[in-house]
């Protein structure tokens, strides 16, 4: 186990190195002179601030040295500062970043706590009306773009109805937690609740779709093996077959892409978060991206791809202690 | 003679599938005593494993049990509630499936795999059903069984892991053991070896075993009776004697000609029966075998033969004799 930790950290290291480079080069791939097409749109600058935003970017050094710089500055905490705010990009990233993943990690609640139960509802009563009602859920789940979901539910549940808001957040889930806790009442944790609903649902369907589909067909498989077979001839009560010997068994595939979820959860914060007024990184990136502002979107870029490596290593760690044939391999 | 434990009495279980309904079991006749060891034998889809997990009240939807009674120690099995089916299997009646390396569950480690019998049956915990784990191990010819009992399945060998397996069916004690092909998936090697440790516990415990297989050699190491199986019906039943050297039945008489014979040049020879099995969702009339049948007359085609007892123990659905 210790040998596997090992060296799945450093292939995620040597990811994280890739990543790097490619952000470091990025810059340069823009079309034509890159200082051109930042600072279109204001036009008092002169040619002397373009050449002072060369330097600064590093566009005068050969590619390596620029990546060199690049390193440097990131392990000491220097992502670049932002072309429009003029502030470094870290601190910009770090007051947004608790809100995207407050968004991210709810919507993966919210799908698993749909997902489990509905998976495995529908592979025990296969071909009941349950099971057909869960495959039209999960249809429809899977093809509805998330932008479209999202916009329909703040029509629905905010415009029409009012029983949610339709856009921002509250206090910060852990604030409001922190609150719930030293006794300051429950008023601000159900307001953060109430916010998060929405764009939380809007975000994690898609993955709760797929994950209803995947929890039924390997529950069904699970429930056919032999071993289940031989865990009824010994007598064991129908909970402890279905407790003990199907249901972890049928949850290994989806733990196995429950990484590969958070990063598709993670990219569609871009939309959400801009649909849902959502502080957060995905919202900050969109803009970066209208503000034409480079050097946050580099340093936006490389937050989401560590926080992607991160998830799939940990996944990878999980995956391995629910799965043991695969610990000794 | 011991009394009889088992009695089924014209079973029927079928599938409705959509081709049709299969009539996997279509009225078995068998008797079981105390300590006896059976073989129940017959060619692939006749019904043998229907037949067990029947008894055992495991048999899954699409199938059901529709007619028939299986008396244990006097009780009829299919009227039972499934509580009490659960409480009896893994107790009184076990069984054991045909390949080993997917019987038992991969992510649990063999001791926790033992133990919940205990656990579930007898209310026994920790270290108590530890010790009774492992001395069932030693039992079972498992070697060094403190330091293997808490590894995975996968880690030990096929041999080893139907060697687990048997520990498991036979932790407590059961009146009825079925162990269905419980050699076919091993290498020739290691079913000696497991038959062997059958063999063994046939001594030690007063277990009545019936053994499903294809093997004839199998039954004759093992079985002291023999029911062939054909098309879901018992068509002779016998001891092991009387079933290898005065087989009654057309169909017995094949299945025994088949045993490949050395001949005095070492040459292995092989007779068939001609034909295959009837598909069990168009079952001839008359009797199941007369297509296949050489001595066949015109009373096999219209008349189903029933089980009789033709000498003392010897019993055949035949209309020839
Ligand atoms: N779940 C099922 N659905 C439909 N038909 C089934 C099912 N299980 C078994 N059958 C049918 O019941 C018949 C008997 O099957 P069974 O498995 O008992 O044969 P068997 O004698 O054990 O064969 P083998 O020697 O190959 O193990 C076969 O025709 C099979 O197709
Ligand atoms: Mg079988």
């Amino acid at each position: 186990m210790g040998g596997f930790v090992f060296r799945r950290v450093l292939y995620s290291l040597i990811v994280v190195l890739c990543v790097l480079f490619i952000v470091s080069l990025l810059v340069r791939i823009i079309p034509g002179d890159p200082v051109d097409v930042m600072m279109a749109g204001n036009p008092g600058m002169t040619e002397q601030d373009k050449e002072q935003i060369r330097q600064q970017l590093g566009l005068k050094d050969p590619v390596l040295v620029q990546f060199e710089k690049y390193i440097v500055g990131v392990v000491h905490g220097d992502l670049g500062s932002s072309l429009r705010f003029r502030t470094p990009n870290l601190g910009l990233i770090s007051t947004r970043l608790p809100a995207t993943l407050e968004l991210t990690l709810f919507s993966m609640l919210i799908a698993v706590i749909i997902a489990v139960p509905l998976g495995i509802i529908t592979a025990l009563k296969q071909d009941s009306a349950v099971d057909y009602g869960g495959s039209v859920f999960a249809l429809i789940g899977i093809s509805t773009p998330n932008f479209l979901l999202g916009i329909i539910l703040i029509l629905v549940f905010a415009v029409e109805f009012k029983v949610f808001p339709a856009s921002g957040q509250a206090d910060p889930l852990y604030v409001a937690i922190g609150k719930a806790v030293t006794g300051q009442g429950l008023g601000s944790l159900g307001d953060s609740l109430r916010h998060l609903v929405l764009p939380s649902v809007a975000l994690g369907m898609a993955v709760a779709a797929a994950n209803v589909r995947m929890i039924r067909s390997s529950m069904l498989d699970v429930i056919r093996t032999d071993y289940i077979r031989f865990a009824k001839a010994k007598g064991l009560p129908g909970r402890v077959v279905f407790a003990k010997h199907a249901f972890r068994n049928a949850l290994i595939p989806t733990v196995t892409v429950l990484g590969l979820q958070l990063g598709q959860l993670l990219g569609g914060t871009f939309v959400i978060e801009t649909v849902f007024a959502w502080p957060g990184i995905g919202r900050l990136a969109v803009q970066a991206i209208f503000w034409r502002d480079y050097p946050l979107i580099q340093a936006v870029v490389l937050v989401t791809a560590i926080m992607f490596v991160t998830i799939n290593l940990l996944v990878d760690i999980i995956y391995h202690w629910i799965d043991p044939r695969i610990r000794y391999d | 003679m011991n009394e009889v434990i088992l009695d089924i009495q014209n079973l029927e279980t079928n599938f409705v599938t959509k081709k049709g309904i299969v009539r996997a079991v279509d009225g078995v006749d068998l008797q079981v005593r105390r300590g006896e060891t059976l073989g129940l034998v017959g060619e692939s889809g006749c019904g043998k494993t229907v037949l067990g997990l029947s008894i055992m009240g495991l048999v899954d939807s699409p199938g059901r049990i529709t007619g028939g009674k299986i008396l244990f120690k006097g009780e009829d099995l299919v009227s039972k509630s499934s509580e009490e089916m659960r409480q009896l299997r893994g107790d009184r009646i076990s069984m054991i499936f045909q390949d080993p390396t997917v019987t038992l569950n991969p992510v649990l480690r063999v001791s926790q795999q033992l133990e919940e019998v205990f656990r579930y049956h007898r209310g026994m915990k920790g270290k108590e059903a530890r010790q009774k784990s492992l001395e069932l191990l030693s039992l079972v010819g498992i070697p060094q069984p403190e330091e293997r009992i808490d590894r995975y399945p996968f880690e030990f060998s096929g041999g080893m892991q139907q060697r687990v397996v048997i520990a498991i069916a036979v932790a407590l004690n059961p009146e009825l053991l079925l162990a269905d092909e419980p050699t076919t998936a091993l290498d020739v090697t290691v079913q000696a070896q497991i038959i062997k440790v059958l063999k063994d516990l046939k001594q030690q415990k007063d277990s009545a075993i019936i053994l499903i297989t294809h093997d004839m050699g199998v039954v004759a190491e093992l079985c002291e009776t023999v029911a062939v199986t054909y098309a879901g019906n018992i068509i002779e039943q016998g001891d092991l004697e009387t079933i290898l050297e005065r087989p009654s039945h057309p169909y017995t008489v094949g299945l025994i000609q088949s045993i490949p014979k050395m001949e005095e040049h070492g040459k292995a020879r092989l007779t068939a029966i001609p034909g295959t099995l009837a598909d069990p969702t168009e079952i001839p009339p008359g009797c199941k075998f007369h297509p296949r049948c050489s001595r066949a007359e015109e009373v096999c085609k219209k008349t189903r033969p029933v089980l009789r007892e033709v000498s003392p123990g010897h019993k055949v659905a035949c209309h020839l004799d």
